[in-house]
């Protein structure tokens, strides 16, 4: 099946080049939540932007979603990539919705910390694990499967 | 021919064989250092399975765009600057993994690699001017510098998506396309 025009040209896909503002965001933020627990009195401005960081990242992960889903929907159902696009959509839900809740959390008190709250930072911790799970599936897309590269079929094997 | 503008540039970047001479010397001197053993392992992703480098340049991209985006904003020098700082960090280890998938490349791939590679030194080189200005306070000159660096970066990267994508670099059992 060939993926929608607005998915990206023929051997460069959108997806990929739109996901790397919401994962240097949402691992910004946590290295900033981290920087303001490595002092006493904490680094209240930190605490601000880690909070922005977040909203940065989940407003990219809109974006790379909708790419996304244009290139999972090229794929034939029931085949082994269609199984590994699932679940790299699933993973990369799954870290959106810690961080919507990492979000709401933070939009209440991040005003008046000094250091990010260490639930609020265990949450960003684990919200990024999940997301480096999410780009491994989608490594495996393109780097196993051949998915959306020049020259590969359906089921990720060179075409003659 | 293409009708894409970017496209028809990499393909010329791919035909340049003027090139070929300054990417060997590059190669031969990069060989030395990356030698063998576990750190060229860990470089080539071979503990993830898959290239690591493509893992890595969403967090210096993304810390950089973010920057920017603080700038526009107007909000929070101090974040700004710490997040092009960050950037900086993140892609040493980027440039490093980067050079490593190199190493193996030939022909257009090593001419359209070397490109990609000297774009994104070069954007480095803007980020690190960004943060020296911002740390002394001339945010206006920080800024400008990080917006020209994320320009060169977005050429830097529509080239190593054509590497992947369009020429299928790294991608396994890519051999049999030739």
């Amino acid at each position: 099946m060939k993926p929608s025009v607005f998915a990206g040209p023929e051997g460069h896909p959108f997806h990929p080049f739109v996901v790397p503002l919401p994962i240097g965001a949402f691992v910004s933020s946590l290295i900033f939540d981290i920087l303001t627990r490595t002092r006493a009195d904490g680094l209240p401005y930190l605490v601000d932007a880690a909070f922005w960081l977040i909203g940065v990242g989940l407003i990219g992960a809109l974006i790379a979603a909708v790419f996304g889903v244009l290139d999972l929907v090229a794929i034939p159902r029931g085949t082994p990539p269609f199984t590994t696009a699932v679940t790299h959509l699933m993973l990369n839900v799954a870290a959106a919705v810690l961080f919507i809740i990492g979000y709401a959390w933070r939009a209440g008190d991040h005003v008046e910390l000094d250091q990010t709250r260490w639930g609020q930072l265990a949450l960003s911790a684990v919200a990024v694990g999940v997301l480096i799970a999410a780009v491994w599936f989608g490594q495996t897309l393109t780097y196993h499967y051949g998915r959306r590269v020049t020259g590969r079929t359906d089921d990720g094997r060179a075409s003659d | 021919m293409d009708v894409n503008p970017l496209t028809r540039a990499a393909e010329h970047i791919e035909n340049m064989k003027a090139l070929d001479a300054p990417a060997m010397a590059v190669q031969r001197a990069a060989r030395a250092v990356f030698g063998r053993g576990r750190v060229r392992q860990v470089l080539a992703g071979e503990p993830i399975g898959h290239p690591l480098h493509p893992a890595l340049v969403g967090v210096p991209i993304g810390a950089w765009v973010s920057a920017s985006l603080l700038d526009v904003t107007g909000a929070d020098e101090d974040a700004a600057r710490r997040l092009v700082g960050f950037g900086v960090l993140a892609a040493v280890p980027t440039a490093a993994s980067g050079a490593h998938d190199w190493l193996a490349t030939e022909g257009a791939e090593r001419r359209d690699g070397f490109v990609h590679a000297l774009l994104n030194d070069l954007a480095l080189g803007l980020y690190v001017a960004s943060w020296l200005a911002r740390r002394k306070s001339r945010r206006a000159r920080g800024a400008a510098l990080a917006l020209a660096g994320s320009g060169v970066l977005g050429g830097g990267a529509w080239l190593g998506g054509h590497l992947v994508y369009s020429r299928g670099v790294g991608v396994s059992g890519r051999d049999k396309l030739r």
